[in-house]
């Protein structure tokens, strides 16, 4: 299996569609390149490198909120 | 390798989702094509059962984009299935690809992170920022066998707009 992992971005005049083109069979290794990466210049593990989507951030910390609340 | 289309807004409108999409997706599945020619046998069957034509070849390529939200992705999966069944010509035909686009959230998934760089460095360039970091990433591109990535590793729509016209000035021997 071949995976074309694509994310978007764009302006008011454009928009783009692209990413890399990877063997199913390298996934692992260039997912541990880029973590490895990440640590050794003091990025969080689980944050984009470059911070895309805050909305997306903010949903999480409600979902974690409320599952918090559902536990106590 | 990388792959990437920009599709002008001020040209496509409200249509502006599913070209980028149908633009990628084709290239994507010539890529697949391409990378079939190194295994042209494909693996063998261990029951030595004839296969199906689509599954012959034992490659196949599946799009995975980062998910839009609840709202919008039922819309981008009728994109892709539209792409899919009507955009796909003798020519293009989509056989090598998986018949469902797949969803993955950014923070989840290091692959779409490094999507985001790629196409943040499409968009800055395009912006008229420093040309630097798309620079490092221009030779990754998918290219044809002249080395030409304009229409291969990085898709114009429409052809010959003004974004093209702008990367063309720049980059001439690439187009």
């Amino acid at each position: 299996m071949i995976h074309f992992y694509a994310d978007q971005t764009g302006t008011k005049d454009f928009s783009v569609l692209g990413g890399p083109i990877v063997d199913a069979d390298d996934l692992g290794d260039i997912s541990q390149a880029l973590m490895e990466f990440k640590q050794e210049h003091e990025l969080r593990a689980s944050n984009p490198v470059k911070t895309a989507g805050w909305r997306e951030n903010d949903r999480y910390r409600g979902m974690q909120k409320s599952l918090h609340r559902g536990q106590t | 390798m990388l792959l990437a289309a920009v599709v002008d807004i001020r040209v496509k409108g409200d249509e502006t989702d599913f070209f980028l999409i149908n633009d990628t997706v084709k290239r994507f599945q010539f890529e697949v094509q391409d990378r079939l020619k190194e295994y042209p046998d494909g693996p063998v069957s261990e029951w030595h059962v004839v296969q199906p034509p689509r599954k012959k070849k034992g490659i196949k390529g599946k799009m995975i984009v980062d998910h839009p939200g609840t709202k919008l992705h039922p819309v981008w999966d009728d994109y892709y299935r539209k792409a899919w069944k009507y955009c796909a010509r003798p020519s293009t035909h989509l056989l090598h690809m998986d018949e469902a686009i797949g969803f993955e959230h950014m923070r989840s998934s290091p692959m779409l992170q490094i999507a985001d760089v790629v196409v943040g460095a499409v968009s800055s360039y395009l912006r008229g920022d420093p040309a630097e970091r798309f620079e490092i990433l221009l030779p990754r591109f998918r290219r044809n066998s002249n080395g030409k990535v304009d229409g291969y590793g990085l898709v114009f729509d429409p052809l010959h707009g003004a974004l093209w016209r702008t990367f063309r000035a720049d980059y001439p021997t690439l187009c």
